[in-house]
């Protein structure tokens, strides 16, 4: 009978161990564990050895096994059948492999990150708990964040942020400053937020979970309050090539095709360097009204679409069957945050500043969800009311002192019908040290200057008021400026929040966007590098492409047609190559 | 490393392995079936010996406990893993060895044969069950004299 018959038929009488073991999987190939009947001396052992083949490995006295390597070609169901059967063995088994099960973390929010893991529709997640059991640490692979900065306070984030030595002590650097202090002195939260999606400290008990609980984030800031601009975002890329980056997470994106940040991401693909960019949050088809830089084409970057809770494409992302990768969860995502802001207009109810017209009135005629609006004239601007006071004016006092404070920013909405002919203007600004903004003589600082009518939609606008930094009184207004003595105006601020990025903050907040899809994917990403030490960005675009689960929602709206998921590019698996066979 | 010629039950789903087994276990009965079953390798022509290699997988979980390789074979050169009569050499990753082993060799009778490998890992897929296993690779021929 040939030898392989013989191994065939040790393999029939013993289907299950056969099943078990076809490929290897459950049990390590190529060793079994014996353990002897007690008297069965070194002699007797060696001679089944000789019997057998194979040699005996160490001996593991606690458990009173021995290790037994099996020459090559022996399969284990066939050594345990044959071992079992020699005298002076009482056991023979396989040396089984076990593995830890779905880990899941201790943050108290995790169970309100559903992109990890989703209890309402299960399997539209990440399968984030199932890849964690295989990898949590991405700290060997740095992730460049280039946007609005980062509190790198963030109790959540300030383990895991990259070490920049002497010459950037703080991270990183900021480039709309021109400093090496990426912090986001603004308040603005989404790079926070992104950077808590890839990288939040994991199973500490604090705040979120990051797709890696292990990062090293090294913080760009780019994006001021209001945007960034080629300059910035472009160095912001090369400086992350240069330094070492492997990910650069783009969440940001534009309409226009800019040469000089196409060169910089041309730049990280000469460098293997990765880039991960947001499809964009405008519900349109990439494929004929471009994003960059996902549409630059070039094979280092993954463009990624957003995907509500039961995996839908969410409503304003963008799409693209030939120009957009994947998608991954974007909408109610739950991150860190840098500061708790200043919501509101109860505080300005104390004000004694109230000047002209303007006042605090009960929300009634809005659909704020704000309980208070500032309202200009504040007796009848509900019913439609306007004010013939040539300059009206209110300011509140904030006081930002406190050293806890590292950034501060201003987000509010609006509604004014500036004086006709253009002659009158909406006007908000703010004054470090207190006093009125808008004194003729010593005015303070212009945030915006508006004329026209905003008809019933109001107008959200976003400010920088770092001026107000280490500063115990700052006054922040709103007026109404005529330049007759008769005019006819009217304005109200409808919704408002001072933006604060606090010392050692542990907020967090919700958004929705492409920008948080793109941070799951880098964060897939990085955890890919940290797996595989051999990978390059080819290996880690394949891996997520193809390891991503089919979405019906994706089909035809996104090359892939798939949801990354950080299990299945885990196990994703490339077909072998170079394959070569010659007669010996 | 040799690897051992095996049968041609199905590769992938260990349902189907064991549905294979039990069935040849049945058959086991009977020599003349039994070496239907099992004859993958050239029957009783003279054998030579063919080196297999490829390049090693990027894969870390190709390259750790669990991982390997599957060398598949058969002289139908359109064959797929689970057709009666490919055989099937196992080359896992050993612990203690930096990388799954990139070669192995096949005892294989005359003839031209068709050779694929693919590579496999204890890493499960969602909706998947026993680890994951790669697309096959692009086949290469080999004539045995």
């Amino acid at each position: 009978m040939k030898p392989a018959l013989l191994v065939f038929l040790v393999l029939c009488l013993v289907p299950g161990l056969a099943l078990a073991g076809s490929h290897g999987r459950d049990y390590v190939p190529g060793r079994i564990l014996v353990r002897f009947r007690s008297g069965t001396g070194a002699a007797m052992q060696q001679q089944a050895v000789q019997t057998l083949g194979g040699h005996l490995g160490p001996h593991i006295a606690a458990l009173h096994v021995t290790r037994v390597n099996l020459p090559a070609g022996t399969s284990v169901a066939q050594a345990v059948k044959a071992w079992s059967a020699r005298p002076g063995v009482a056991h023979a088994q396989p040396d089984f492999i076990y593995r830890p099960l779905d880990t899941t973390p201790n943050d108290p929010d995790f169970g309100q990150q559903w992109g990890l893991h989703n209890p309402r529709y299960p399997g539209d997640d990440i399968h984030a708990p199932q890849a964690w059991d295989h990898v949590t640490d991405c700290s060997d692979v740095l992730v460049a964040v280039v946007d609005s900065g980062i509190n790198y306070t963030q109790a959540d984030l300030q383990g895991e942020m990259w070490n920049g030595g002497s010459s950037y002590p703080h991270h990183g650097y900021d480039f709309v400053a021109g400093d090496n202090d990426p912090q986001a002195s603004d308040g603005a939260g989404h790079g926070t937020h992104v950077a808590g999606i890839i990288g939040a400290a994991g199973n500490n008990g604090t705040d979120t979970a990051g797709v890696c609980w292990h990062a090293r984030i090294m913080a760009l800031r780019a994006l001021g309050i209001s945007g960034g601009t080629t300059s910035t975002v472009a160095q912001a890329v090369n400086f992350a090539v240069s330094h070492g980056a492997r990910v650069i997470n783009m969440s940001l994106g534009g309409s226009q095709y800019d040469q000089v940040l196409k060169d910089a991401i041309d730049n990280a693909r000469s460098n293997g360097v990765l880039v991960v960019a947001a499809a964009g949050n405008d519900g349109a088809d990439d494929d004929s009204s471009p994003t960059y830089p996902c549409a630059f084409g070039d094979d280092n970057i993954v463009c990624v679409a957003a995907l509500d809770q039961s995996y839908g494409l969410a409503s304003y992302s963008n799409y693209g069957a030939k120009t957009v990768d994947v998608g991954a969860p974007g909408s109610t995502i739950v991150s860190l945050w840098p500061g708790s802001p200043l919501t509101g207009f109860q505080s300005w109810l104390s004000s004694s500043t109230s000047q002209g017209n303007w006042g605090v009135i009960a929300n009634s005629c809005t659909s704020s969800s704000q309980t208070y609006i500032l309202a200009d004239p504040s007796g009848t601007w509900c019913a439609g009311g306007t004010s013939t006071s040539s300059n009206d004016y209110i300011y509140h006092d904030y006081g930002f002192a406190s050293p806890s404070v590292l950034g501060i920013g201003l987000q509010y909405e609006a509604l004014y019908t500036t004086e006709g002919g253009g002659t009158g203007y909406f006007n908000a600004a703010y004054k470090a040290g207190g006093g009125n903004p808008f004194d003729p003589i010593n005015p303070g600082t212009q945030l915006d200057h508006e004329t026209g009518s905003t008809g019933n939609t109001a107008r959200a606008f976003s400010d920088d008021l770092s001026g107000c930094l280490n500063q115990s009184s700052c006054t922040l207004g709103f007026q109404m400026h005529t330049s007759s003595a008769a005019p006819s105006h009217s304005g109200a601020v409808v919704a408002l929040e001072v933006l604060r990025s606090i010392q050692d903050s542990n907020a967090t907040q919700t958004e929705s966007g492409t920008s948080m899809a793109t941070a799951f994917v880098s964060g897939i990403a990085a955890m890919l590098y940290a797996y595989n030490p051999h990978f390059g960005y080819r290996d880690v675009i394949t891996a997520i492409d193809r390891g991503g689960v089919a979405d019906p929602a994706l089909a035809g709206n996104t090359v892939s047609g798939r949801a990354a998921d950080a299990m299945g590019a885990l196990a994703y698996i490339q077909a072998p190559t170079g394959i070569k066979a010659s007669v010996h | 490393m040799r690897a051992s010629a095996r049968p041609g039950a199905g590769h992938r789903a260990g349902v189907a392995r064991r549905k294979a087994y039990l069935a040849c276990a049945v058959l086991a009965v009977l020599p003349l079936v039994l070496a239907g079953c099992g004859g993958s390798s050239g029957g009783g022509a003279a054998k030579h010996t063919v080196r297999v290699s490829w390049n090693a997988s990027p894969e870390a979980a190709v390259n750790s406990t669990g991982g390997g390789y599957h060398v598949f074979y058969s002289k139908n050169p359109a064959f797929q893993p689970g057709d009666k009569g490919v055989g099937e050499a196992d080359v896992p990753f050993r612990a203690g060895a930096g990388q799954a082993p990139t070669s192995t060799t096949l005892d294989l009778g005359s003839g031209t044969w068709t050779i694929r490998v693919q590579a496999y890992s204890a890493l499960t897929p969602p909706g998947g069950s026993g680890g994951s296993t790669s697309a096959l690779s692009t086949p290469v021929q080999v004539t045995v004299p």
